[in-house]
C-alpha cells in the first residue's frame, strides 16, 4: 500500500461506481429473477395458505424459520467486525468493514422478512409491535417472539446508523469525484462533510460511541433469536447453551459469507491492493476459531442430553444423527466441523480459491445446522404418534432462493452507488503526501 | 394544475374517494336478512330444539337449530348411552352434496308419478316377477315390504354383505331360533372371541361397548380376561389379554376343542355330548398352531368363571363358517351361557338370508328391488351381477346409484333417516321410533312412503289384496295384516303401534303413550328370560385351508362393508390401529414386509385366481406371516364425491367358495400371491409410531395391583392445586416460576379411561361435527395435517400373544401452566378463569410458535381456509365459528356448550352449574360409548371426575413437565406384569404418586 496515493486510492474505490462491467449487470439481473422466483411463491402462499409450503404439523416451523435464523446469523459478522474489532483495534478490518457492514444490513432486512413469510396471517404481523390501539391491546411481553422483534429492530436500527456514520466521509469523497445530479444526491447524504479537524474530532467520538452501542447488540440480538427455541419445552430446543452456542455460530457463518462476498468482488473491482491475503487470512482464521466453539457446542449438548437422562432429550438427540434425518444431521457436521479443518493449514488460508470453496461449504453448513434443530426436534417430539417426516417443498425452496436474490440484489446494487471499502480509514495507512513527494516525482 | 383551488381539490378527491370506496369488495353483493313473518312455535331463534330419534340403529337426539340437524346427540333416556360414528355422521348423508334430489329413470331426473308409474306398468306385466333385494329391516318398514312383495305373489331376500346369516343359521341348527343371539359381556370374567369385531363393527356393538367397559370396571367387581382367538389383531383384539393366533381356517377346530375341554370339566349330556364325542384337542390346537396347555387354562377359565364366547366375523368365516359358529354356540352351553351372556333370539333383524340364498330367491325378476344395498361392490364373483342383469327393470331404494346398475335403472331416493318417519327393533327389549327432525331438502320419499305410494297406484292396487292378505312379520307388533290404505308412512306405522299398545294391554290412551314414545325415543318391549336347549348337530364339515398366503378381509371400522364410504367424517377419521385414511391397505407382518423387502412407504400387489388390487402396506405386528389382511370399505367405482375412487375393493379377489352350511360367501378361504407393488404408497397414513420407545405415555397398570388397590373412584383426596408432586424430595411450591392461575368457581377437568377406551373414534367424529372441524382431506393428510382436535395414539406395547395394544386419546389437555400460553407473542391463547386454555380465533396471526411447544401437540393449524361444499354448510355449528387460513385451533373442552349451560342455569338463578349436568357436556363425552371419559369442575370435591382423577389409577400425561393438565388418564389393566415403563431414565414422568406399576 504504500506506494498508493491518496488520490489513488479516492480513484480505485470509487471507480466501480463509474464504470459499467457486464458481469456485475449478469449478477444482478440473476439476482432480480431469483427475487422473482421468491415473489411468484409468495404470492401463491398468499392466495392459498400457508399449506402451499412442506409444512407437516407437528413440524410448524421449517424453511422459513431455518433461512430466518440463517440471515440473521449471517448479519452479525458485520457488525462484529465493524464495532468490536474497531474498539480492539484489530487493524486487517480496515480493508473489509465496509462490505461487511453492508452485508449485515441487507441480511438482517432479508431476515426481517421471513417472520412475516412465515405468519399464517401476515398481513397482521403489526400485532406484534406494542403500539397505541384502540381495543387496548398489547403483545405478550412473556414471549420471545415479542422480544425478537424488539431485538431485531434494535439491532437493524442502530446497525444502519453505525453504517452511515462509517459512510459519511466517503460520501463526501465521492461527492467530490461525481459530477451532476450525483454531487448534489452525494451532497445531501454525506451532511455537508468538509473533513476539518473539528468534524473528524466529533466524527471519532460518535463513531466509537456507535461501535460500544453496537458491540453488545451483537451478542444480544443472537442470543434473543436463541431464545425463540431455549424457552421453550422442545426437546432439542430446550437448551441453557443455545445463546453462545448460537452466537459462535452466527459469527461463523458471518465470516464465511464475507469471505463468499469479498473473494469475487475482489478480482472483479481489481482491489488487490486494499483486500490482501493477509485481510483473508485473518478472517479464515476468526473462522477456524468459531468453527471450533461451534464443533465443542455440539459436543456439550450431546453430552448434556446424555447426562440429563431425560428419555424425550436424548431420543431426539439420537435421533438426529440415525433417524430420518441423518443426511441433514451427517452435512451439518461435516461442513460445520470436517472441512473447515482445512484452514489450520496455511497454503489454504492464504489460496483464495480454497477460501471460497470452504466458505460456501459453511454457509450449506450452517443452514443445514439451523434445518437440523428446527426440524428434526419438532418431528420428533414427545409423542411417538405424533412424529412425522418433513422435507421441505418447492415453494419454500422458492422462497429460500428468493431471499438470496432479494439480498444479492441489494448488495449488487449497493457496490454500485458506495464506496464498498472504507476510503477514509485507508487513507490512514497510506503514507501522507508531502510537498517533498511533489519536488521528487 | 395552477388552477385547481382549495375547492376543486376537495371536489376531486370527494369523487375518486367515493368511487374507490364503491369499487371495494365487488364479490360480496348486499344479502338480505328476512324475519319470521309468523314464528314458528316452540323455536328460539339461537337456542337448540332436541328430537329422539333412531338413526344407523342408534337410540339418539337429533339436535335442531333453526330447523336444521346439526349434531347427534346420545339419547339420556336410554341406558349405554352413546353415538357410534356411523350414526353421528348421519348428518352428513343429509347434507351430503351430490345425493340425488328426487327420483331419476336411466339417470334422468323424473317426477314421482312418472317413476311410479313406470315401476308400476313394470310390476303389473308380472306381479309375481317381483323381487327385493334389502338389507336387514325391522318393525313397520320390513311389514310393509314382505306384505308388498308377498301381496304381488314375489319373494323378497335380505342380505348384507358382513351381515348375520351364519350365526342366525347356526342359531336356527343348534336351537330353532329364528333371530342371532344377543351377547352381554357385562357380568363375565372371561372373555373369548373368534374373529368378531364386537367393539365395532360387529352386531350390536353400541351394546358391546358398555358392557366392556362394566366387565372391565373394578368397580363392578370384575376386570375380565379377554382372549381373542383368530389370525389378525383388529381393533377388538387389540383390547385382548391375551391373542392366540391361529392358522386361518382352524378357528372352528379350536372352538370345538375348547368346548370339548369344558365340557370335560363341567360334563355334557345329549346334542352337545354327541357333537363333541370326536373332537381331538391335540390335533386341532396343532392344526391352529396354537400350544395345547394355553387351550386348557382357557378351558378352565371358561369352566370356573362367568363367561361370554363370540363367534366369528368377517376374518374368520371360511366354508365352514356355519361350524364354527355352532362350536362356538356350544362352547357357551356347555359353559352355561345361555341364557345369562348368550341370549337366544336376543338380536331380532327381521329375515335374514345368505348370499347363495338371497341370489337364488331373487333371480329371475321381473322388477328387482334393490334397499340400501351396494350388490355388485360387496359381493364377490358375479352372481349379483348375473340376478341384476336378468331382470326387466332394477329399481333402487338409494340416495346414490350403486356400482353397475344397468341402464335405464329406476333411483328413488329415500332421503336421510333425519328426514323420515321409521321405527326399528334395536335388540330384543326396545322398540325404537324414527321421528323425522327437519323437513326433506328434497323432493325424497322414505322407502316405506315411496312403497305405499305405489301400492296405491292403479296398477298395483287391485293386484294387492288389499289389507286382508296375511304377511309374515318379523316381531309380536300384533298387525297381521299390511295397511296399504295409510295415508303416508307416518300413519302406517301409527296404526302398527297402536294395535301394539292395544296388544300390550295397558290401559293409558295410545295419544299418550305415542307422544311419550316420541320423546324419549320408543317404547320398552317385554320380554321374557329366554333359555334354549341344544337340539342334534349336524357333523362339521372340513375347513378350506391355504397353501401359501391367505386373504383375510376385515370391515372398516367405520366405512363398515362401505356403506359410509360417503361420509367425509368417516373418511377423514383415522383408522386406530393403521392411522390410515381415504383409501384400502393392506395388513402384513413385519417378517412377510421384510421378505418382500416393503414398508409403510409402499404398496402390495395383491392377485388372487379371480382378481388382483394393489394396496397401501400397513407393517402391523399383529398379523401371521402366512396371511394378508385387507380393508373392505373403499374402492367403489360410482359413488360421490367422497367415496369415488378411493382405494381398491377386495371383493374381486374373494373366489367363488361359500359356507357349506349357509350359503354365505365364504370372505375367508382365498389363496392369494403377494408383491411389492409398482407404485409408492401415496395414502395418508397418520399415526406416527406405534411404538412409545418406552416413554410412560399410555401406561399400564397390571390387574392384581388394581385390584389390591382402592376403587378407581376415590372420595376427594385430591387438593384441587392440580399438580401432582414430582419428586417429594423438592418442595413442590419451587416448581413454579409464576403463580398459580385463579380460578374462582370451576376448574374444568377430564378423566380418560385407556382401559374401557377402544379406540372406536365416536369421540373424533363428535368433536367435528359440534365444533366445525374442516374436512381437510386426503392431500392434506399426505402432509399429516389432520385438522382433528382428538389424536388417536395407538401404541404397541406387548409381543406374541400379549398384543398390549394402547389407545390413547389426545386432547388439549388445558394445562394450568401452558407452555403454549407463554409463547403466544399476541395473547391469542390465554388461561381463562374456567380452567380453560381459550382460543381467540380473530386475534391470531399464525406464528405457530404454541404449536411446536404443546408436548402433547394437540394443536391443529389452518393451513388453507378449507371450505364447505354448498349444503355441507348446513351441518355446521352455529354457536363455533368457522376458522379461516393461518390460525390456529385445538380443543376448547367445548367452551360453547359450557357458556351455553352457564348462561342457561343463570337465567333461572342457578350460579354455579351443577356436576350432574357437566359431566357429560363436551361432545366426545357425550358420545363416548363406553364411558371412558368424565368431564366436571375439579374444584369440586364431590364432582366423579375429581374423585376419578385422584383414584389409584390416575396419572397426568407427561407429568413431569409440570404442565399440569386438567385431563387425567387412568390406566389401562393389564393381565401380563409390564416391564416398568420408565427402565433406561427419565427423571421425569415417573414419580407420580399415582404409580403405575
Amino acid at each position: 500500500m504504500s506506494n498508493l496515493t491518496y488520490g489513488q486510492v479516492t480513484k480505485d474505490i470509487i471507480r466501480p461506481l463509474f464504470k459499467p462491467s457486464l458481469l456485475h449487470g449478469l449478477a444482478l439481473v440473476t439476482a432480480i429473477a431469483c427475487l422473482s422466483v421468491g415473489a411468484y411463491c409468495w404470492k401463491l402462499q398468499l392466495e392459498q395458505g400457508l399449506g402451499v409450503a412442506g409444512y407437516e404439523p407437528p413440524v410448524m416451523w421449517g424453511v422459513y424459520i431455518t433461512t430466518f435464523v440463517f440471515w440473521v446469523g449471517i448479519g452479525h459478522a458485520g457488525t462484529l467486525i465493524s464495532a468490536i474489532l474497531f474498539l480492539f483495534r484489530a487493524r486487517w478490518r480496515t480493508g473489509v468493514y465496509r462490505a461487511s457492514e453492508a452485508m449485515t444490513i441487507f441480511a438482517v432486512l432479508t431476515a426481517g422478512l421471513f417472520p412475516i413469510l412465515h405468519a399464517g396471517r401476515c398481513w397482521y404481523a403489526y400485532w406484534l409491535f406494542p403500539y397505541p390501539n384502540q381495543r387496548q391491546l398489547w403483545p405478550n411481553f412473556k414471549s420471545p417472539l415479542v422480544w425478537d422483534v424488539f431485538a431485531i429492530s434494535t439491532y437493524l436500527t442502530i446497525s444502519a446508523i453505525f453504517f452511515y456514520i462509517g459512510l459519511i466521509p466517503d460520501m463526501a469523497a465521492t461527492r467530490d469525484k461525481v459530477k451532476g445530479f450525483g454531487k448534489r444526491v452525494y451532497g445531501a447524504l454525506c451532511l455537508g462533510w468538509r473533513g476539518t479537524d473539528n468534524q473528524w474530532r466529533h466524527y471519532m467520538a460518535a463513531y466509537g460511541f456507535f461501535a460500544a452501542l453496537c458491540t453488545p447488540l451483537v451478542i444480544s440480538v443472537h442470543s434473543v433469536v436463541s431464545w425463540d427455541f431455549a424457552m421453550s419445552s422442545t426437546p432439542g430446543w430446550h437448551s441453557t447453551i443455545f445463546p453462545p452456542y448460537f452466537v459462535a455460530g452466527a459469527i461463523f457463518s458471518g465470516c464465511a459469507m464475507v469471505l463468499t462476498l469479498l473473494i469475487p468482488m475482489r478480482s472483479l473491482f481489481k482491489w488487490e491492493d486494499y483486500l490482501t491475503i493477509w485481510h483473508f487470512e485473518r478472517l479464515a482464521q476468526l473462522c477456524l476459531l468459531t468453527g471450533a466453539i461451534l464443533t465443542y457446542a455440539y459436543a456439550t449438548e450431546y453430552f448434556i442430553a446424555w447426562y440429563s437422562d431425560n428419555p424425550y432429550e436424548w431420543g431426539t438427540f439420537i435421533y438426529r444423527p440415525t433417524g430420518d434425518y441423518a443426511w441433514a444431521f451427517w452435512l451439518m457436521v461435516s461442513c460445520n466441523c470436517i472441512f473447515p479443518l482445512a484452514l489450520w493449514f496455511k497454503k489454504v488460508r492464504t489460496s483464495l480459491k480454497w477460501l471460497f470453496i470452504i466458505s460456501l461449504i459453511i454457509n450449506v453448513g450452517m443452514w443445514f445446522e439451523r434445518f437440523n434443530i428446527i426440524a428434526t426436534s419438532l418431528a420428533h417430539m414427545f409423542d411417538p404418534g405424533a412424529w412425522v417426516y418433513y422435507l421441505p417443498n418447492r415453494i419454500e425452496m422458492g422462497i429460500l432462493v428468493g431471499s438470496f436474490g432479494w439480498f444479492f440484489m441489494w448488495f449488487l446494487l449497493f457496490v454500485k452507488v458506495m464506496p464498498s471499502v472504507a476510503i477514509a480509514e485507508i487513507k490512514e495507512g497510506v503514507r501522507p503526501p508531502l510537498k517533498a513527494d511533489e519536488v521528487t516525482t | 394544475m395552477s388552477k385547481m383551488n382549495r375547492r376543486d381539490f376537495f371536489r376531486v378527491v370527494g369523487v375518486s374517494g367515493t368511487a374507490g370506496l364503491v369499487a371495494c369488495d365487488p364479490k360480496s353483493p348486499a344479502e338480505q336478512l328476512y324475519p319470521y313473518v309468523i314464528d314458528p312455535e316452540e323455536i328460539t331463534p339461537g337456542l337448540p330444539t332436541y328430537y329422539a330419534t333412531v338413526v344407523e340403529g342408534c337410540s339418539v337426539l337429533a339436535k335442531v337449530r333453526e330447523g336444521r340437524v346439526v349434531h347427534i346427540e346420545s339419547n339420556p333416556n336410554r341406558e349405554n348411552a352413546g353415538v357410534s360414528p356411523a350414526a353421528q355422521a348421519s348428518v352428513q348423508e343429509t347434507y351430503d352434496p351430490d345425493r340425488a334430489q328426487g327420483p331419476q329413470v336411466g339417470g334422468a331426473a323424473a317426477s314421482w308419478d312418472e317413476a311410479l308409474g313406470t315401476i308400476a306398468a313394470a310390476v303389473a306385466a308380472n306381479p309375481a316377477g317381483t323381487r327385493w333385494l334389502g338389507r336387514y329391516r325391522t318393525g313397520s318398514l320390513q311389514a310393509l315390504i314382505s306384505g308388498f312383495v308377498s301381496g304381488l305373489g314375489g319373494q323378497n331376500a335380505h342380505w348384507e354383505p358382513h351381515g348375520h346369516s351364519v350365526l342366525a343359521n347356526a342359531a336356527k341348527i343348534a336351537w330353532g331360533s329364528s333371530a342371532p343371539p344377543a351377547f352381554d359381556m357385562s357380568g363375565a370374567e372371561v372373555i373369548v372371541s373368534f374373529g368378531a369385531d364386537f367393539l365395532h363393527t360387529w352386531s350390536d356393538s353400541g351394546n358391546h361397548c358398555a358392557g366392556w367397559a362394566q366387565a372391565r370396571s373394578k368397580d363392578n367387581g370384575h376386570i375380565a380376561h379377554f382372549t381373542a382367538i383368530e389370525p389378525r389383531v383388529s381393533n377388538t383384539s387389540a383390547k385382548a389379554d391375551t391373542w392366540l393366533s391361529t392358522r386361518p381356517g382352524t378357528e372352528a377346530g379350536v372352538a370345538r376343542a375348547l368346548a370339548k375341554l369344558v365340557a370335560d370339566e363341567k360334563g355334557s349330556t345329549g346334542a352337545a355330548k354327541a357333537y363333541l364325542a370326536g373332537v381331538d384337542v391335540a390335533a386341532a390346537a396343532s392344526a391352529a398352531g396354537i400350544p395345547e396347555e394355553k387351550l386348557k387354562a382357557l378351558a378352565s377359565a371358561i369352566a370356573s368363571k362367568p363367561s361370554v364366547v363370540f363367534p366369528g366375523g368377517v376374518t374368520t368365516y371360511g366354508s365352514d363358517a356355519t361350524d364354527l359358529a355352532l362350536a362356538v354356540l356350544v362352547l357357551n352351553q356347555v359353559a352355561g351361557n345361555v341364557g345369562t351372556s348368550v341370549l337366544p333370539d336376543g338380536n331380532p333383524l327381521g329375515p335374514i338370508h345368505s348370499y347363495t340364498e338371497a341370489m337364488d330367491a331373487v333371480g329371475g325378476a321381473e322388477v328387482l328391488f334393490i334397499d340400501g344395498l351396494d350388490p355388485v361392490f360387496s359381493s364377490p364373483s358375479g352372481a349379483a351381477q348375473e340376478v341384476i342383469a336378468a331382470a326387466k327393470l332394477v329399481v333402487v331404494f338409494g340416495n346414490s346409484m350403486p356400482e353397475g346398475m344397468p341402464e335405464g335403472t329406476i333411483l328413488l331416493p329415500p332421503g336421510s333417516e333425519l328426514e323420515t318417519w321409521g321405527d326399528h327393533q334395536l335388540g330384543h327389549s326396545f322398540m325404537a321410533l324414527q321421528q323425522p327432525a327437519m323437513k326433506p331438502l328434497y323432493n325424497t320419499r322414505s322407502v316405506g312412503d315411496a312403497l305405499l305410494s305405489l301400492s296405491k297406484h292403479s296398477q298395483i292396487a287391485p293386484l294387492l289384496a288389499n289389507g286382508t292378505e296375511a304377511v309374515p312379520t318379523d316381531d309380536d307388533g300384533g298387525s297381521s295384516t299390511t295397511d296399504f290404505a295409510a295415508a303416508d308412512f307416518q300413519s302406517f306405522i301409527k296404526g302398527r303401534w297402536n294395535n301394539m299398545h292395544v296388544a300390550s294391554g295397558d290401559v293409558a290412551p295410545f295419544s299418550s303413550a305415542w307422544v311419550q314414545a316420541l320423546r324419549v325415543g320408543g317404547i320398552n318391549l317385554a320380554t321374557t328370560p329366554v333359555s334354549a336347549e341344544l337340539k342334534a348337530l349336524p357333523a362339521p364339515g372340513a375347513a378350506t385351508l391355504v397353501d401359501g398366503t391367505t386373504l383375510l378381509l376385515f370391515s372398516h371400522q367405520n366405512l363398515l362393508d362401505g356403506r359410509h364410504a360417503n361420509k367425509a367424517w368417516l373418511q377423514e377419521i383415522p383408522e386406530t390401529l393403521s392411522g390410515y385414511t381415504w383409501g384400502t391397505w393392506a395388513e402384513i407382518s413385519p417378517a412377510t414386509a421384510d421378505r418382500l423387502g416393503v414398508s409403510n412407504k409402499h404398496t402390495l400387489t395383491i392377485k388372487s385366481a379371480s382378481g388382483s388390487i394393489e394396496a397401501g402396506v400397513s407393517v402391523s405386528k399383529g398379523m401371521r406371516d402366512d396371511a394378508v389382511a385387507v380393508v373392505v370399505g373403499n374402492g367403489h367405482k360410482t359413488g360421490n364425491r367422497y367415496s369415488k375412487d378411493y382405494g381398491a375393493n377386495p371383493a374381486v379377489l374373494v373366489n367363488g367358495l361359500r359356507d357349506a352350511k349357509s350359503g354365505e360367501v365364504a370372505w375367508l378361504g382365498t389363496s392369494v400371491e403377494i408383491a411389492k407393488g409398482a407404485a409408492d404408497n401415496i395414502m395418508s397414513k397418520l399415526n406416527g409410531h406405534t411404538d412409545q420407545d418406552g416413554r410412560p405415555l399410555a401406561r399400564a397398570s397390571y390387574v392384581k395391583d388394581v385390584e389390591e388397590a382402592g376403587p378407581d373412584a376415590e372420595t376427594g383426596s385430591l387438593a384441587p392445586g392440580l399438580g401432582i408432586p414430582l419428586d417429594p424430595r423438592i418442595p413442590e411450591d419451587s416448581y413454579d416460576m409464576y403463580p398459580e392461575p385463579e380460578h374462582p368457581t370451576y376448574r374444568f377437568g377430564m378423566s380418560i379411561d385407556l382401559d374401557s377406551c377402544t379406540g372406536c373414534t365416536s369421540c373424533q367424529v363428535a368433536c367435528a361435527s359440534e365444533n366445525n372441524i374442516a374436512i381437510a382431506g386426503p392431500e392434506q393428510h399426505r402432509k399429516s395435517r389432520y385438522m382433528g382436535w382428538i389424536r388417536m395414539d395407538a401404541f404397541w406395547e406387548g409381543e406374541g400373544d400379549n398384543p398390549d395394544v394402547r389407545f390413547l386419546p389426545v386432547m388439549c389437555q388445558q394445562c394450568s401452566h401452558a407452555p403454549c400460553e407463554g409463547v403466544c407473542p399476541v395473547l391469542a391463547t390465554y388461561h381463562n378463569l374456567d380452567g380453560l386454555n381459550a382460543m381467540i380465533y380473530n386475534r391470531c396471526v399464525g406464528t405457530r410458535y404454541c404449536a411446536n411447544n404443546c408436548p402433547y401437540s394437540a394443536r391443529r393449524f389452518n393451513y388453507h381456509t378449507f371450505r364447505w361444499p354448498e349444503s355441507y354448510n348446513l351441518m355446521l355449528n352455529p354457536d363455533v365459528s368457522t376458522r379461516e387460513m393461518g390460525v390456529m385451533e385445538k380443543c376448547t373442552f367445548c367452551i360453547q356448550r359450557i357458556r351455553y349451560a352457564k348462561a342457561n342455569h343463570r337465567a333461572n338463578g342457578i350460579d354455579v352449574v351443577p356436576n350432574d349436568v357437566l359431566e357429560s357436556l363436551p361432545a366426545c363425552v357425550s358420545a363416548c360409548p363406553t364411558g371412558a371419559m368424565t368431564f366436571g369442575n375439579l374444584k369440586d370435591e364431590n364432582a366423579t371426575v375429581s374423585k376419578i382423577a385422584s383414584g389409584p389409577r390416575a396419572y397426568q400425561m407427561l407429568d413431569a413437565l409440570n404442565t399440569k393438565p386438567g385431563v387425567r388418564y387412568l390406566t389401562k389393566v393389564v393381565h401380563t406384569k409390564p416391564v416398568d415403563p420408565h427402565h433406561g431414565g427419565g427423571h421425569g414422568d415417573d414419580h407420580s404418586s399415582n404409580d403405575n406399576h
